[in-house]
């Protein structure tokens, strides 16, 4: 459930209204000391907070990169071009396990 | 909320154009509102820009090529208000032929 890195969200962001950040994953798969820690509770607390702030970056990245490419249509082609909304709001889930 | 200390010209921070278009639905963002948005960031872009801070500043590039690329999220940054404060400081020591120290 959820998206782990930015490359899930922008996949996810054409139909997903909210992006779900997995605090179990992430103690899985992002800790900084390497160690697996789901379940066991023996990772940075920084770890949730670290990862939201790469997500939050790479949608704003692909926002920027959406406007501009908007900007380069006429009025009337964005009126019927679909329209992605990549800052969706982050649901980060700091329980994790 | 005393109003007795003078606005700050150009402003640093306000309420941006962003803010409620961010908050309209994807249906609501598509088409005039996009562009209407567009359109008035180019405006005070260029409002900013004739204010008498940058007076004399020469720009190869337009506000419209700013503002398409910023994306629909427009923020404020900390680090421009105090960019604006040194900038005041080093103004004001200029004018009296002064320098700012670095060190003692």
């Amino acid at each position: 459930m959820g998206a782990i890195d930015p490359v899930q969200m922008t996949q996810q962001a054409e139909n997903q209204e909210v992006l779900y950040l997995s605090g179990w994953a992430c103690s899985s798969l992002l800790t900084s000391t390497n160690e697996v820690s789901a379940d066991f509770g023996d990772y940075p607390y920084n770890t949730v907070p670290n990862q939201v702030q790469r997500l939050f970056k790479a949608q704003q990245l692909h926002d920027r990169k959406n406007w501009d490419a908007r900007r380069k249509l006429s009025a009337d082609e964005r009126k019927t071009s679909k329209y992605i909304d990549y800052l969706r709001p982050i649901i980060a889930d700091g329980d994790t396990g | 909320m005393s109003g007795s200390l003078p606005k700050v010209i150009p402003p640093l921070s306000a309420p941006l154009p962003t803010d409620a278009y961010q908050l309209l639905s994807i249906d609501e963002k598509v088409g005039q509102p996009e562009d209407a948005l567009f359109e008035q960031q180019i405006q005070d872009v260029e409002d900013w820009w004739k204010t008498p801070r940058f007076e004399g500043i020469k720009r190869p590039y337009s506000a419209h090529d700013v503002v398409s690329k910023r994306g629909s999220l427009q923020q404020t940054y900390p680090s421009s208000l105090m960019a604006r404060k040194l900038f005041n400081l080093l103004r004001e020591r200029s004018a009296a032929g002064q320098p700012v120290h670095t060190s003692v």
